[in-house]
């Protein structure tokens, strides 16, 4: 490289540290137009990157994860007002007459050596149980699914803060050169859907380079990859040579390192027009590849092409990754309602976790798993033998954390006898964000941004790193 | 789902409404005008038969009512809760009255009940929290007739509720007040039938009798209804209207019959005006306490509504409110709106405020950069009479904004940032503008203002892809899809990419520092989208028909329209080396066809899809350099 080059790229790097480092209060952690990570973390980092499963409209603890044998035995039997204790319902049931409590269909059993308890529901995540940490007792502030899910991405249940996902990759920058640090993957469950909105993954008051990229599946993974139709990527080359001088000379005539950043950007967009289609291409997965993810791994969009690609992502080196399953919110029906979901998600949730393993990949790899809040005790709706609903209960409700940073085999918090509210180690979900960023080697009280006159974190004033669940 | 604006509302008519509602006005007094004066003359005594026909839907004649059976009317009176609607008959004993409401006790639809002597009215989308309830204060005698009627102005407010009988107003309680969600509900047909008698539950079926039962498909005015009512004061107005209606002369009761007309269009234009959500004070004041660490349940001090102690009081005399609050702004005793309001002129053209917190003038925000010209500015701006023109006239012709943009390394080193002014501003238009800009450099851009949104092109199935219910982006056509970007039509869950890409605040929360990054996806965006390749070739197109026939002049003209200046030799040289490329690569027909018909408006088909080609994507070329995208 030549030294005039190589001052442009001084100029660059010290204008880019500048302009984020602006009123952030700490050091920025990363550098974002780096070759490699070379994030600067608080603290030893276990996991480089994160997978979140999110599972949209609220999966029930109880048919999951929340054992309650003794529930049996009060089928039917109105909620007792002790257990509920005055506090709000949503309106969909503050009116029922009655509040039967509906113990779950199906039939649980301790799996793996750690004997965490798990539904028959989760056949194959019941297959890697000693990797995982059972968070019981996750809590929220939110009823509704909006603001619940606003929570739970962004710390704060009104819109405008950055996601979980924005705060990483400013944190951390990225990894790969070719593609975002932060990418979300949706996809449409059997039972009932909730509207997801942008701002699940948006970047609120950071700058928008922060903001989750959406890829879809379809030819156009990423909006606006393809050339239009009659110009191929020869002529994009040949065009991008030409755009690069034209901006060269703009540089050099204003010494302006935005432009330097510019002719870096479209080449980066040039690189993602391959690199995105081969990342999104699955055809040379091999046959186990498949067999491993289960029968939707082949259906593009599905939770468990999904699950691949997270895996593909994570392989290189995307900072955040995050896929939203939706159709968890049974307000009745529940028994086969939740069926179906988890058909399209235990297999692959588990394979994924196999996949990373046999790759290496899990021990740097956060993989966490959940909804945004839990699902009443009592049936929503009229209970019979093998049919009930539950409606939406944010007190207590169960996610699952695996992989770097993450000890296997834990089961945390308990719920009371009716699965209502929590009795023993709480967890909120600032807890839950601070657990996660610790993972990552940050201190969730230290990564702040200034705006509109004070500094912001992802925890608000809260956050307790859960220590139970880490390795 | 949730339909529309949540009231209180106030019409916003568009520029043509206004024009066609005076147009309206002012034919409707020319008939006014006419008809003064003519009512037949004489008087008579005793009750005239008259309703208004003008919007009635339905006319049933009643009878006896047994409490076990009611009449079912049919699929008649068809009302949601955002349709205008009237109501009347004469009625004595108990019971429903009037109805289209599923035959349950918390049944789906509207209602008019008596029940205990008082008249009750629901409207119900779900009854325990999606319904107007209201019940009339007084009780009514059970052993008299009366005569009943219910206007509703389709507000989905308590508000919009009439009750009148015996042709006057009765005071109402009300129950609930919080209606959103149509009858009709995400797509469902709203089947119940028109019951005269019943609905809303077996137990409620009427007792008694009800008599002339009319629909309107309006809310009838206050004479109207005194005259429906058949109330002595209403006897005049009555006879004329019977005596315009059947018995004046022809041309006054065509005039009469154009009127009726008119004053339904009228109605039917104010109906579809836009309308904006506002607020509104509070009769009486709510008790407001300082919460202790900001728990809800723990209120400490009562507080008053007032001011921060640092700057100037309310000005004399002036509310507690917000109208208070609105004379205290702009008082010119308070210098902080006006420095407030040029300190954001001033960040939209130098892409730094003289105050870099433009949000935060407070005790956590920037010191000024430069004190004194910001109170100049402010104290100008108050001066001109708020005049926003004049404030942008002045910063633009200023030494300082005219400088140049060009920076040596050693400005750079010394004021990375610019914030001492030693040279002219360097920023990226924000998003509105790249798209703003790029069509009108092609000339295709609308400049039309005002008006509903607008939905240009968009990637398919973004809406569908997280939406409830499959609702999916419609996108316009023709002129809409080449409007100003203001006038986008923005889902705030599922905000325009394009805008998004280019840093536009997502509205969800209040913005008014955007971030101006530079990602890949911007350049993506540019390079890819419909919108900028459409707009890429109508440049071209430019080039061809404006430029005369030479092609260094053609380059020159599109450098121009897009960068408002003629290239440099060595520009010139790589735009003709591209063109040249360009030309070469689309001597291929099949792959000229296919890019000139990107973009809904046709390519004109007097030129050769070769040409067009290679200039639009010379065009496009220069839409996606730095400068283009850059104010400098």
């Amino acid at each position: 490289m030549n030294p005039i080059e190589e001052g442009r790229l001084l100029i660059t790097r010290r204008h880019f540290f500048s302009r984020s480092a602006a009123g952030i209060g700490v050091a920025a952690l990363g550098s974002l137009l780096s070759d490699q990570a070379r994030a600067a973390t608080h603290f030893p980092a276990k996991a480089k990157r994160v997978i979140y499963l999110f599972q949209h409209g609220a999966p029930s603890q109880l048919d999951l994860f929340d054992y309650k044998p003794d529930l049996l035995r009060r089928r039917g039997e109105d909620l007792p007002d002790s257990v509920r204790g005055g506090q709000r319902l949503t309106g969909m049931t503050a009116y029922q007459a009655k509040f039967p409590t509906a113990p779950t269909v199906f039939k649980f059993a301790p799996q793996g050596k750690s004997g965490i308890w798990l539904s028959e529901l989760l056949p194959h995540t019941g297959k890697v149980a000693d990797e995982l940490a059972v968070i019981k007792t996750l809590h929220t502030e939110a009823i509704n699914h909006d603001p619940a899910v606003t929570f739970l991405q962004t710390g704060f249940q009104l819109a405008g803060r950055p996601a979980l996902g924005a705060w990483v990759s400013y944190g951390l920058g990225s990894e790969n050169q070719d593609l975002p640090a932060f990418v979300v993957l949706v996809s449409q469950g059997s039972g009932g859907t909730q509207a997801l909105a942008d701002r699940s993954w948006g970047s609120g008051f950071l700058p928008s380079r922060y903001q989750g990229v959406k890829f879809r599946s379809g030819a156009d993974p990423v909006l606006y990859l393809s050339n239009p139709p009659g110009y191929e990527g020869t002529a994009r080359r040949r065009f991008l040579d030409d755009l690069g001088k034209l901006n060269q000379g703009t540089l050099e005539d204003y010494q302006d390192p935005e432009v330097a950043t510019r002719i870096a950007q479209y080449e980066m967009a040039f690189r993602m027009q391959t690199s995105v289609p081969e990342l999104a291409d699955l055809s040379k997965e091999p046959e186990s590849t498949f067999e491993l993810y289960g029968p939707d791994a082949r259906k593009p969009g599905s939770y468990a092409a999904n699950c691949i690609l997270a895996r593909r992502l994570a392989e290189r080196g995307v900072r955040f990754i995050q896929l939203f399953h939706r159709g968890w919110d049974q307000h009745s029906n529940l028994p086969k309602e939740i069926k179906g979901q988890c058909v399209q998600t235990d297999q692959p949730s588990a394979a994924l976790l196999q996949d990373l393993k046999q790759r290496g990949l899990l021990e740097d790899t956060l993989v966490v798993w959940g909804g945004e809040f839990g699902r009443t005790v009592y049936s929503q709706g009229v209970l019979t033998e093998d049919n009930y609903g539950r409606d939406h209960h944010p007190r207590c409700f169960a996610v699952w954390m695996a992989g770097g940073g993450i000890q296997g085999g834990v089961s945390y918090g308990e719920t009371d006898d009716f699965g209502y509210s929590v009795v023993k180690d709480s967890v909120d979900v600032h807890d839950l964000h601070a657990t996660i960023l610790h993972c990552l080697g940050v201190d969730h009280t230290r990564l702040t941004y200034k705006f509109q006159g004070r500094h912001f974190r992802l925890t608000d004033v809260a956050g307790r790193v859960v220590k139970a669940v880490l390795a | 789902m949730k339909y529309g604006n949540s009231p209180p509302l106030v019409p916003a008519p568009t520029r043509e409404q206004q024009a066609a509602l005076a147009d309206l006005e002012r034919r409707i007094g020319e008939i006014d005008a006419s008809l003064r004066g003519r009512d037949g003359g004489g008087s008579r005594d005793g009750t005239v038969g008259w309703t208004p026909s003008s919007g009635l839907v339905a006319e049933l004649a009643g009878g006896d009512f047994d409490g076990k059976k009611a009449f079912d009317a049919g699929d008649i009176a068809k009302f949601d809760i955002d349709d205008r609607f009237t109501l009347s008959g004469w009625v004595s004993g108990e019971g429903a009255v009037f109805s289209k409401m599923a035959d349950t006790a918390r049944g789906r639809g509207y209602g008019v009940y008596l029940e205990g002597g008082r008249v009750h009215v629901h409207l119900t989308s779900n009854y325990n929290d999606d319904a107007i309830r209201m019940e009339s204060v007084e009780a009514l005698s059970p052993s008299r007739r009366y005569h009943l009627l219910v206007t509703y102005t389709g507000s989905r407010m308590a508000e919009g509720v009439g009750v009148y009988v015996d042709g006057k107003a009765v005071e109402m309680k009300v129950l609930l007040d919080v209606l959103y969600r149509p009858f009709r509900n995400a797509g469902r047909v709203f089947k119940e039938p028109f019951r005269v008698g019943g609905g809303g539950g077996p137990e409620r079926i009427f007792k008694g009798r009800i008599e002339d039962v009319r629909a309107w498909d309006r809310v009838l005015r206050e004479d109207e209804i005194a005259a429906i009512a058949d109330r002595p004061e209403a006897r005049e107005a009555k006879r004329r209207w019977l005596y315009l209606e059947q018995a004046a002369p022809p041309e006054a009761r065509e005039a009469w019959k154009r009127r009726l007309a008119l004053e339904r269009e009228r109605e039917a234009l104010e109906r579809s005006f836009p309308t904006v959500m506002v607020m509104e004070e509070r009769p009486a004041r709510k008790d407001t306490f300082l919460l202790l660490r900001g728990a809800y349940d723990k209120p400490g001090e009562k507080v008053e509504p007032g001011v921060p102690a640092a700057l100037p009081p309310l000005p004399g005399g002036a509310p507690k409110d917000r109208l208070g609050l609105a004379r205290w702004l702009v008082d010119p005793q308070n210098p902080l709106t006006a420095r407030v309001a040029v300190n954001r002129f001033w960040q939209m053209y130098f892409g730094t405020g003289l105050v870099k917190t433009v949000e935060d003038f407070g005790s956590q925000g920037e010191a000024p950069s430069h004190p004194e010209l910001l109170d100049w500015l402010a104290t100008e701006f108050i001066r001109s009479g708020w005049d926003v023109k004049a404030m942008q006239r002045l910063i633009v012709t200023s030494a300082t904004y005219r400088q140049s943009s060009r920076a040596t390394p050693e400005l750079l080193q010394r004021d990375p940032e610019n914030r001492l002014l030693a040279r002219g501003p360097r920023v990226r238009l924000p998003a509105e503008m790249v798209r703003d800009q790029a069509l009108a450099a092609a000339g295709l851009l609308v400049e039309k203002q005002g008006g509903p949104s607008v939905k240009p092109y968009q990637p398919e199935g973004l809406w569908k892809d997280i939406s409830m219910q499959d609702m999916d982006y419609v996108q316009s056509h023709g002129p809409d899809l080449y409007r100003r970007s203001m006038y986008t039509f923005w889902k705030r869950t599922i905000a325009p990419p394009m805008m998004m890409n280019f840093d536009a605040a997502n509205r969800e929360a209040c913005v008014v520092r955007e971030n101006r990054t530079n990602t890949p996806l911007q350049a993506l965006n540019l390079m890819n989208d419909v919108t900028f390749l459409e707009a890429a070739r109508f440049i071209g197109q430019r080039m061809l028909k404006e430029a005369g026939p030479d092609p260094a002049a053609r380059l020159r003209h599109g450098f121009r329209l897009v960068l408002a200046r003629t290239p440099s030799t060595a520009e010139e040289q790589v735009l003709r080396d591209n063109l040249r490329f360009h030309l070469d690569y689309f001597a291929d027909a099949a792959k000229a066809k296919e890019f000139v018909a990107v973009g809904e408006s046709p390519a004109d088909p007097a030129l050769s899809a070769r040409e067009l080609a290679a200039y639009g994507a010379v065009a496009s070329l220069l839409l996606n350099m730095d400068e283009a995208v850059t104010k400098e």
